[in-house]
C-alpha cells in the first residue's frame, strides 16, 4: 500500500472538509462521507495525470473544473457556490501541498 | 482620501494574489540544482580490471569546481566524486610516483609535496588520461525506494588511444535491503524494474480507488433521481 499517497490524501480530505463545513449547512458525517468520495475520485486522478505531466496548473484547474460539477451534484447546490467551493479547497491544498513539498 | 483607501485595498489583494500564486507555480530552486520533485543518492563506480594494472597508478580526477585526485589501490573499492566533477581516470607508470602517495587512497589526505608532484605531471600531460564522460551524480523521484546506486565499469586500455570505459552492469540498493543487478546492453542507464513495478502497482492502487468512488457516486445519483421520480 501507498502510505504517503494515503497520507496526502487524508490530509486533502480534513483540510477541504473545513472549506464544505463552512459553506454547506448539514450534519458533519454527511458532508465528511461526500468529501471523501470526491477527493477518492479527484485526487488520485490528479495524482497520476501530474506525475504524467508534471504541470501543476494544469492538473490544478481540472480538478478544480470537475470538483464543481461534483460539489453541485452531490450537495444539491447552485453552481455559484459550488465554484466558490471548488475555488477555495483546491487553492488552499494546492497551497499547503506546495507548502508541505518545500518543507 | 477614500478613493486612495479603495485603490490601496484592491493593491493589497492584488499582491496577495500575485504571491500565492508564485508560491504555487514558481518551481522550487535549490543551492544543489536537484530539479523539484527529485533526491539526490549515493553512487559510486567500481572498476572490476583494476588488478590488470598492477603496474600503473591510477588515479581519480576531478578537473572541475573542486578539484581532487586520489589513488584507485583497491580492487574491490566504489569511488565517488564530487557530482559535478567531469570524472577521469590517469594512469602513470608505477615506478614514477612517490612511495608515500602509493600509500594513500580516496579517504586519506594528501601530503603537500605529493598534491604538487600530482598538480606538476597532471599539467606537464605526463599521465594518461581517459574522460568517463559521465556525471557522478543520480537525481531519483523523491518517492523512488532507490537508496543507492552503483555502476560497474571496466578501465580502457591506456595504451590505446582509441580505448574507452566500458559499461558493465549496474546495482540498485533499495531502502528494503534488497538489490538488484542489471547489465548494460547499450550506453543508456538500465531502468530498475522493482521501482517500475512498484509504479505500476501504485498507479493501479490510485485509479482502483478513484474508479470505486466514482461508482458509489454514480449509485447516490441515480437512487437519488430515482426517488425524485418516484415522488
Amino acid at each position: 500500500m501507498n502510505l504517503p499517497y494515503l497520507f496526502s490524501l487524508i490530509i486533502t480530505i480534513i483540510l477541504e472538509l473545513g472549506i464544505y463545513l463552512f459553506f454547506i449547512k448539514r450534519p458533519i458525517l454527511n458532508i465528511l462521507g461526500y468529501v471523501i468520495l470526491i477527493n477518492c475520485v479527484t485526487h488520485p486522478l490528479a495524482t497520476i495525470f501530474y506525475k504524467q505531466l508534471e504541470n501543476l496548473i494544469i492538473v490544478e484547474f481540472s480538478v478544480f473544473i470537475v470538483e464543481i460539477f461534483l460539489i453541485k451534484w452531490s450537495f444539491e447546490i447552485d453552481y455559484k457556490k459550488a465554484i466558490q467551493i471548488s475555488v477555495i479547497a483546491n487553492l488552499l491544498t494546492a497551497i499547503l501541498g506546495k507548502i508541505i513539498s518545500i518543507i | 482620501m477614500l478613493g486612495f483607501n479603495i485603490f490601496m485595498k484592491k493593491n493589497i489583494y492584488f499582491c496577495k494574489l500575485i504571491l500565492i500564486l508564485l508560491v504555487l507555480f514558481v518551481p522550487n530552486i535549490f543551492a544543489d540544482v536537484i530539479p523539484e520533485g527529485y533526491k539526490s543518492i549515493n553512487y559510486c563506480i567500481q572498476f572490476n580490471n583494476l588488478s590488470d594494472y598492477q603496474d600503473y597508478g591510477l588515479f581519480a580526477v576531478c578537473d572541475t569546481t573542486l578539484p581532487t585526485t586520489y589513488l584507485l589501490n583497491d580492487p574491490a573499492g566504489c569511488y565517488g566524486m564530487y557530482k559535478f566533477c567531469n570524472f577521469k581516470v590517469c594512469a602513470i607508470e608505477k615506478n614514477k610516483i612517490p612511495i608515500t602517495l602509493l600509500d594513500t587512497n580516496y579517504s586519506t589526505q594528501i601530503s603537500k609535496s605529493d598534491k604538487q608532484w600530482l598538480n606538476s605531471n597532471i599539467s606537464d600531460n605526463n599521465f594518461i588520461c581517459k574522460d568517463l564522460n559521465y556525471h557522478p551524480m543520480i537525481n531519483v523521484k523523491v518517492e523512488s525506494q532507490i537508496i543507492k546506486v552503483v555502476d560497474v565499469m571496466a578501465v580502457p586500455n591506456f595504451k590505446d588511444s582509441s580505448s574507452n570505459f566500458k559499461k558493465i552492469k549496474i546495482i540498485y540498493t533499495y531502502a528494503n535491503g534488497i538489490s538488484e543487478e542489471m547489465p548494460y546492453t547499450n550506453e543508456s542507464r538500465p531502468i530498475s524494474k522493482y521501482v517500475v513495478s512498484e509504479e505500476i502497482k501504485n498507479r493501479y492502487f490510485v485509479v482502483i480507488i478513484s474508479l470505486i468512488a466514482i461508482i458509489i457516486i454514480s449509485i447516490i445519483l441515480i437512487i437519488r433521481k430515482n426517488r425524485k421520480k418516484n415522488i
